[in-house]
């Protein structure tokens, strides 16, 4: 028997019953991960893990998060290992303290394994641009199917059954798409929740830490462990078995906009369910320029704030360095040659909105414009609890596959959690053709232990419970 | 900004150099994006709109003291090999 593929309650029941030690289990998980053939993985960590196992002490029954291994996304620093943000300006760069997020959880007694890829610097969606290259979905054996980004090799790593949770972090999109794109449950908090201190910054007003996990209720103690400020509401036992009175929206011209008949049917399904368990679901209007105006935003505020928290970025006092003759040729050829495709181009865009020229058209509307669209989120908030939509217009994509014009609406709007730093979930909703998309459930601000109730109830619906591919199957 | 010219000043103030390809995408995802914020021009409520910096008061934010050091930090000694008496070294030469 191995001890994979399991939630963090049930490896907790096996724990304290003394039929696994913490010991056992980190073997399994090297093993399988020595065996990945995804592309998930930045470093790793083992020596410490098995040390970390063996010197655990005794088991703790109320300690759901004794000896549970775990990824980390490369992106967040360990103390003492490599922290690369998948680039190759950063490959070798050494991190000398946890971030605070790792300190709760080691706190907790559970234990890092490895770091895994993500886009490089996370400024992308899918799981391509990190300087290992491609990271894939373990639900296509052919290797052709993207995993999602940014948080691409902690959502494979989970969802190949590896670890019964992974950290990831989310400025866009960047747990909860790739959670729809590989079934897992993919949880971003409201910002600030979770100490963002050893996250590397893309956008700080964006940026969020959060969770890929095989079940709500696993989300939901992650939360409770390494929120800063303890709030009593979002406690688990707050999580009921029914949502009576939840109203729940549904934005009338974002559904109009998905195709997938499959998905369409079984969302029009799920919504009759919830009302069942005693919600109520409306259908609300949105402006849909506005709507249209969300992926353009997030762009030019993403680009403009990732090009300065990324011009340290330099060789002089960190990461690699090439030859020059002065300083300024150091920097240059240091950017150009380690920095890759995708983040120079955004990073051209960022200069691009910022500069006095361009900032009031570009920049300061941008501005503007998440002011207006975040104005009329908090109004939809005002008379509901929750937003609905799929969290993904289909099933993973095809790495060769380009995003099609026209489709930046249903491939972007997750972006709204972040405009307004609210909590969102992403939690399975169906398998078609033996693929999985998820389901988005999004709430005002610090409404967390609520969302997840919510999004609980709807796992116990769809019964989409602990998917994973099962490593032993790869 | 309408050509290769310009995209490369544009590159050269980041301290960044293009390659061919590079500037090829550059090119092609520019236009893209400026085609993106016409969308702008069709929502009148951006003229009397206040631009919005973050959404609601943060109550958990920490600020530490500065406190000066005049070792280099550990982080900077990991990671870099340019070093001589607590100092990053550097070419000479100043432009």
């Amino acid at each position: 028997m191995n001890y994979l593929n399991m939630t963090i309650g049930e490896l907790h029941a096996l724990y304290v019953s003394g039929t696994v030690t913490p010991l056992q289990v980190i073997e399994d998980v090297i093993s399988a991960l020595s065996n990945d053939e995804n592309n998930i993985l930045e470093a790793t960590m083992y020596d410490e893990a098995r040390l970390a196992a063996k010197e655990i002490g005794p088991v703790e029954e109320g300690n759901l998060l004794w000896g549970i291994p775990f990824l980390v996304k490369d992106n967040i620093a360990v103390k003492d290992y490599v922290t690369s943000g998948s680039s190759k300006i950063l490959k070798n760069f050494i991190t000398p303290f946890d971030a605070a997020v790792i300190k709760k959880l080691r706190k907790h007694k559970a234990i890092p394994v490895a770091k895994t890829t993500l886009d490089e610097l996370s400024m992308g969606g899918r799981g391509t641009t990190g300087h290992k290259g491609v990271t894939f979905n373990p639900y296509d054996k052919n290797k052709e199917l993207i995993v999602g980004g940014s948080s691409s090799g902690s959502a494979s790593g989970v969802a190949s059954g590896y670890v019964p949770f992974a950290l990831g972090s989310d400025t866009g999109d960047s747990i909860r798409k790739p959670a729809s794109y590989t079934g897992l449950v993919g949880f971003k908090p409201t910002w600030g929740k979770v100490n963002r201190e050893g996250l590397f910054s893309f956008m700080p007003t964006f940026d969020h830490l959060g969770f890929f996990t095989r079940s709500v209720s696993d989300a939901a103690l992650l939360l409770n462990v390494t929120q800063e400020q303890k709030d009593s509401s979002d406690n688990i036992e707050n999580i009921t078995n029914d949502l009576k009175g939840a109203r729940i929206a549904v934005i009338k011209p974002l559904l109009a906009l998905y195709k997938n008949k499959a998905l369409l049917a079984r969302f029009k399904t799920l919504l009759k369910e919830l009302e069942a368990k005693g919600a109520v679901i409306s259908y609300v209007d949105f402006d849909e320029k506005l709507l249209e105006a969300i992926y353009p935003t997030y762009l030019i505020l993403s680009c403009a704030e990732a090009t300065s928290s990324n011009a340290n970025l330099t060789g002089i006092t960190f990461g690699e360095r090439s030859q020059g003759e002065s300083y300024e040729e150091i920097i240059t050829k240091t950017r150009s040659e380690n920095i890759g495709r995708q983040a120079k181009i955004r990073f051209l865009i960022g200069e691009f909105v910022l500069r006095r020229e361009n900032y009031e058209a570009y920049y300061k509307n941008a501005q503007k414009a998440r002011g207006l669209i975040v104005t009329a989120i908090n109004k939809i908030f005002e008379n509901y609890d929750f937003i609905i939509a799929p969290s993904a217009p289909s099933v993973a994509p095809k790495v060769n596959d380009k995003s099609e014009n026209g489709t930046e609406v249903i491939e972007n709007h997750l972006a709204i959690a972040n405009f307004g730093g609210y909590p969102s979930i992403t939690v399975p909703l169906l398998l078609t053709d033996n693929l999985p998309i998820g389901i988005n459930l999004t709430g005002p601000v610090n409404s967390d232990a609520a969302l997840l109730s919510a999004a609980w109830n709807i796992e116990e619906i769809t019964g989409l419970y602990n998917l994973h591919v099962g490593w032993e199957n790869l | 900004m309408k050509n290769k010219v310009d995209y490369e000043k544009l590159a050269k103030s980041l301290h960044l150099e293009l390659s061919d390809a590079e500037l090829e995408q550059f090119t092609e995802d520019f236009a893209y994006f400026l085609n993106l914020t016409k969308v702008y021009d069709a929502l009148p409520a951006l003229k009397t709109a206040e631009p919005l910096i973050f959404p609601f008061p943060v109550m958990t934010s920490e600020l530490e003291e500065d406190e000066v050091n005049e070792k280099l930090y550990v982080d900077i000694k990991l990671n870099t090999e340019n070093t001589k008496d607590n100092y990053i070294t550097l070419p000479k030469v100043v432009k």
